[in-house]
């Protein structure tokens, strides 16, 4: 009886949350649901109806933008290039720093670790001309090497925060069994740690991927030809000093966050799982 | 023998210390050339009267400093981050909170979708953002305009934007509703951590919902707390590309937060020692903070 | 087995990464190696519209042609959105690393560039080559002292754009003088229409009308008395321009919100058949119909006439407040950027950059394919101009620019009085001294 009762109550209140989440969802899906509607309304529909269906519904923006134009598919690939890169240098370098700092005993351990993660209070546009300057001297300019080495070297400090405190949980027994069967730290780092930290590299894959992609100021300094432009350098040729319309705005927002969806949905319940046993044990 | 040992052991040290070094240094490398340098080079210029063109002459000592303190638009920038700071605080971070409570309970039905929509902002870039929100605020076509014509009629407009009282209200919603699915998806995380055993106990000692949140929950996940609110405030440090894209800071430098401060008065105007002041002294709030937080919060832990 | 595999795919996809990383770098380096081969890059603005853009296309096919000429060059062209163009060039120049050809508006912020030596002086062609098809006082804003560092393709004045139909509907006449003026504006409001569109959060657009007010208050002379120091900003004329504003203002004739609004919202506002007036340069018709809903803009409806003179005031009707387009050429530019630039001044592509690019063109006999009445009217005004002010935030120093651009949106916002505003400006210039 007792039991009973409690279990409808539940229900009742999952009702109940449900659809507060549910108004909460509307609230804050509203703007991308205008983006991605906007796309398929023709150049007047946007501003005589902004907010409904589309209704003629109009492929003409993604036609010029998929089909006539190549642009889209060239930021594409160098989008991909360079989140590629960035998480290829992010994923291992900061996993073997970190597995330094947390598991092996040196003298400078604390001293390294703090050095990196001062890294964290700095704003991009505190150093974008002496970096600029750099990429000059080391003839970086115009190639996304350049962009790839920059974005993960302001993710460092992150990732390697992240990984630290994650590495830093798992019990010291491990690596004493791994050392008593004969294997060395890297044995330990390959063979137990890797497989154990699943889930705090689809975080810090996720959490870089989104930066990457999304990073405009760094890609504007330094690429120069359009044909390595990535993705938001043509968001940005989309909004010029002589618009070319909400509608084509709004489709290639819509595609260009696409990828990112995808990413994101994919890796969804490993983010979560990552951020519990990893960022949140820092 | 003795010295054998030691020799033996003198070659392990040496082993372990290259193995260390070249599993630190590609990432310490990366990080110093492309992060420390050009930031110290940046702190060095910030002592001078320098347009970014020629040579590095004209030595002013803490000029740039002095000035930047007596520039009332840069006292309105630090009031509007610090407002940022506050209203992220207070306002985001519990709201976030709550949408953790409300859905990060595992099982409930349409948990993952509800992540997903909340989350998804975050997702944006920040350029993208200002584009969509600078449609919703139109005054002509915008959502402020369409409820008001809805409850007054007639053609009025609403130009959030413009208006310097609203301005930064407008603005703020805006972070808001991007970083809020950040932190809600950290509290989500921290929940999960929460013994489910605990809660019960206390609910069968006779707490009520509101003091099972405030004395179960919330110590337990005090580490999802401590980091989101850190992650919280360095963000709002660093606020740009959103105030930026949504009107450079305006109207009449109404919005203007410490970043775009810098590059309104220092990249814009040439004036770059100035800037780079301007750049030292976001450091040095960041670093301030962080020193408080790492000795009176973190460790209190 | 299928871990080798694992680590094998692993590499090659490396491989594959680094190899695309690094291929933007070794284009660069390979160029110089071949003996006469030549490369320069060129930095364009663009309209916005990407690959579609009128404007690239256009200057691709010139590239084109120009290569097809001299297969030994090649030209590297970087087409930039106006406010990027403006971060990325601002960044290269500060790093000593111009590019060989790139935009400019002239002014002060091109002398800047060319005190820090980084632009080509490049008078003696200007002299023999360039002021032969296009006149002294284009070319003057690209050249100071006697010297000359780029060319323009387009100069246009900025000027009162309206809607002949509203202007009709509230039967009101072109305003010649500023009582006429208010009086426009106050019946236009009458009539239920925006009388003034404006974008004063982009600040420019709001610079434009206390520059004309100034202009028309105290002449050539006042500024030319500020500008060399036996004057100041803070002389009567600037304080007055600002009084003057702000009777405008009295009688509020922007559209709501006007103080955030950018420039293409005015262009929609005036587009769409909203507002009766804009104060804007000769881009206006392009920009209004790109931002219109129906992409059409006000087609004929739409005229054009000279800011209106000020009974009182110094200056004169047939004073230009304006501006356009050019390239200069950086520092270390080969010989064939010169050339190139030369070469994309003549008089066939400049007559089609008045349909890509919405110009008034400068090459001498161009100007004949300038279609609609309001584009000649233009090109007449600064042609008789006998005083040619470029905008003040392309003339000035750009720390004093930028003042004047935030020194009037504050007057605008009630922030600061005429006196104060007109002081802000001078306090700035004097620093920059």
């Amino acid at each position: 009886m007792n039991k009973l009762g409690r279990r409808s109550k539940i229900e009742f209140s999952d009702l109940y949350r449900f659809i507060i989440g549910l108004i909460a969802g509307i609230i804050m899906f509203f703007p991308i649901y205008l983006t991605v509607v906007g796309g398929f309304k023709s150049k007047g529909q946007i501003f005589v109806n902004p907010f409904g269906l589309p209704n003629p519904l109009s492929l003409e923006a993604y036609e010029a933008i998929l089909i006539r134009g190549q642009a889209y598919w060239t930021f594409l690939f160098n989008s991909v290039v360079v989140v590629a890169g960035v998480l290829l240098l992010i994923l291992t370098f900061s996993m073997t720093a970190g597995f330094a700092i947390s598991r092996l005993s040196f003298k400078g351990n604390a001293l390294l670790y703090n050095f990196f993660i001062m890294g964290m209070l700095f704003p991009l546009t505190v150093a974008i001309l002496p970096l600029y300057l750099q990429m000059k001297s080391l003839n970086l300019l115009g190639s996304r090497a350049g962009v790839i080495l920059a974005e993960a070297a302001f993710n460092y400090p992150l990732s390697i925060f992240i990984f630290t405190g994650f590495f830093k949980e798992i019990p010291r027994d491990l690596q004493d069994a791994c050392y008593i069967d004969g294997g060395g730290p890297l044995m330990f780092f390959y063979r137990i740690l890797i497989p154990l930290s699943r889930p705090v590299i689809a975080t810090v894959s996720i959490i870089v991927f989104i930066m990457s992609w999304n990073q405009f100021l760094l890609p504007l300094l330094v690429l120069s030809d359009s044909s390595t432009f990535t993705i938001p350098l043509g968001v940005m040729q989309f909004q010029g000093q002589f618009t070319t319309g909400w509608n084509f705005i709004m489709a290639f927002i819509t595609i260009s966050i696409l990828p990112m969806a995808v990413f994101y949905f994919t890796l969804q319940r490993q983010i979560v799982s990552g951020l519990t046993s990893g960022a949140l044990k820092g | 023998m003795n010295t054998r040992i030691d020799s033996q052991k003198a070659h392990i040290k040496l082993k372990e210390s290259l193995m260390i070094i070249m599993l630190v240094a590609p990432a310490l490398i990366i990080f110093t050339t492309f992060v420390v340098i050009p930031v110290i080079q940046a702190g060095y210029y910030s002592f001078f009267k320098w347009k970014g063109l020629g040579p590095l002459n004209d030595f002013r000592g803490i000029e740039n400093f002095i000035r930047a303190f007596n520039h009332p638009v840069f006292i309105t920038a630090l009031m509007n981050n610090l407002k940022i700071v506050f209203l992220s605080l207070f306002l985001q971070l519990p709201t976030a909170f709550l949408l953790a409570l409300l859905i990060g309970r595992k099982g409930f039905f349409g948990s993952m979708v509800f992540r997903g929509l909340y989350f998804f902002p975050y997702v944006l870039a920040e350029i993208v953002v200002g584009i969509i929100w600078k449609f919703i605020y139109d005054p002509q076509y915008g959502i402020p305009t369409f409820f008001a014509r809805l409850i007054k009629g007639g053609d009025i407009q609403i130009g959030l934007l413009g208006n310097l009282d609203y301005a930064f209200t407008a603005i703020f919603i805006v972070i808001f509703w991007k970083y809020i699915g950040f932190h809600m998806i950290l509290y989500i995380a921290g929940l999960q951590g929460v013994p489910k055993e605990l809660e019960d106990a206390a609910v069968i000692d006779g707490a009520n919902k509101f003091q099972v949140v405030l004395y179960v929950i919330i110590p337990s996940m005090w580490s999802a707390i401590i980091i989101s609110v850190f992650l919280s405030v360095i963000g709002s440090f660093n606020v740009f590309d959103i105030v930026w894209a949504m009107g450079q800071g305006g109207p009449v430098h109404s919005t203007e937060t410490l970043v775009t401060y810098l590059y309104n008065f220092g990249f814009k105007r040439f004036a770059f020692g100035y800037g780079s002041a301007i750049a030292i002294i976001i450091f040095f709030l960041c670093l301030i903070f962080n020193i408080f937080y790492q000795k009176y919060v973190v460790a209190e832990k | 087995m299928q871990k080798r595999l694992g680590v094998v795919f692993v590499l090659i996809i490396s491989l594959l990464l680094v190899q695309g990383a690094f291929a933007g770098g070794q284009q660069e380096k390979g160029s110089d190696v071949q003996g006469d081969a030549v490369e320069f890059t060129w930095w364009t603005l663009t309209g916005g519209g990407g690959a579609e853009d009128p404007r690239i296309n256009l200057r691709e096919e010139i590239i084109a042609d120009y290569i097809e000429e001299h297969p030994n060059v090649k030209i590297d062209h970087v087409p930039l959105e106006n406010e990027a163009f403006k971060q990325k060039v601002q960044v290269a120049i500060q790093a000593g690393d111009p590019p060989d050809l790139f935009h400019s508006w002239g002014g002060g912020v091109m002398i800047e560039y060319a005190e820090a030596g980084m632009l080509t002086e490049i008078t003696e062609r200007v002299k023999n080559d360039f002021s032969n098809r296009i006149g002294m006082g284009a070319l003057g804003v690209y050249g100071y002292d006697g010297k000359y560092y780029g060319v323009p393709y387009d100069m246009g004045a900025v000027g009162m754009w309206y809607n002949k139909a509203i202007f009709n509907e509230a039967g009101v006449e072109i305003p010649e003088t500023w009582p006429e003026l208010l009086d426009v504006v106050q019946k236009i409001d009458d009539a239920g229409y925006i009388p003034i569109a404006l974008g004063a959060g982009d600040r420019w657009p709001a610079h434009f009308w206390w520059v004309y007010l100034a202009m028309r208050m105290g002449g050539q002379e006042a500024f030319n008395a500020a500008y060399s120091g036996s004057g100041s900003f803070a002389d009567e004329p600037f304080v007055a321009a600002g009084e003057k504003l702000l009777e405008l203002k009295a009688l509020d004739p922007f559209q709501e919100g006007y103080l955030g609004a950018d420039q293409n919202q005015q262009a929609a506002l005036m587009g769409n058949g909203k507002a009766a007036m804009e104060l804007m340069g000769q881009w206006a018709p392009p920009t209004q119909e790109a931002n219109s809903d129906d992409g059409e803009g006000l087609g004929d409806d739409l005229g054009w006439f000279s800011f209106p003179s000020v009974p009182g005031g110094a200056g004169s009707l047939d004073d230009v407040m304006g501006g356009g387009n050019g390239y200069v050429v950086g520092k270390d530019a080969p010989e064939e950027a010169i050339d190139f630039l030369s070469f994309v001044l003549q008089k066939e592509y400049n007559q089609r950059m008045i349909k890509s690019d919405g110009i008034i063109p400068v090459v001498e006999g161009a100007e004949e394919a300038l279609k609609g009445e309001n584009m000649q009217k233009i090109a007449n005004t600064v042609a008789n101009a006998d005083y040619f002010q470029l905008y003040y935030d392309q003339f000035l120093p750009p720390a004093v620019g930028e003042t004047v651009k935030d020194a009037v949106v504050n007057l605008l916002a009630e922030q600061a009085s005429p006196a104060e505003a007109a002081q802000m400006i001078q306090d700035s210039w004097e620093m920059e001294q």
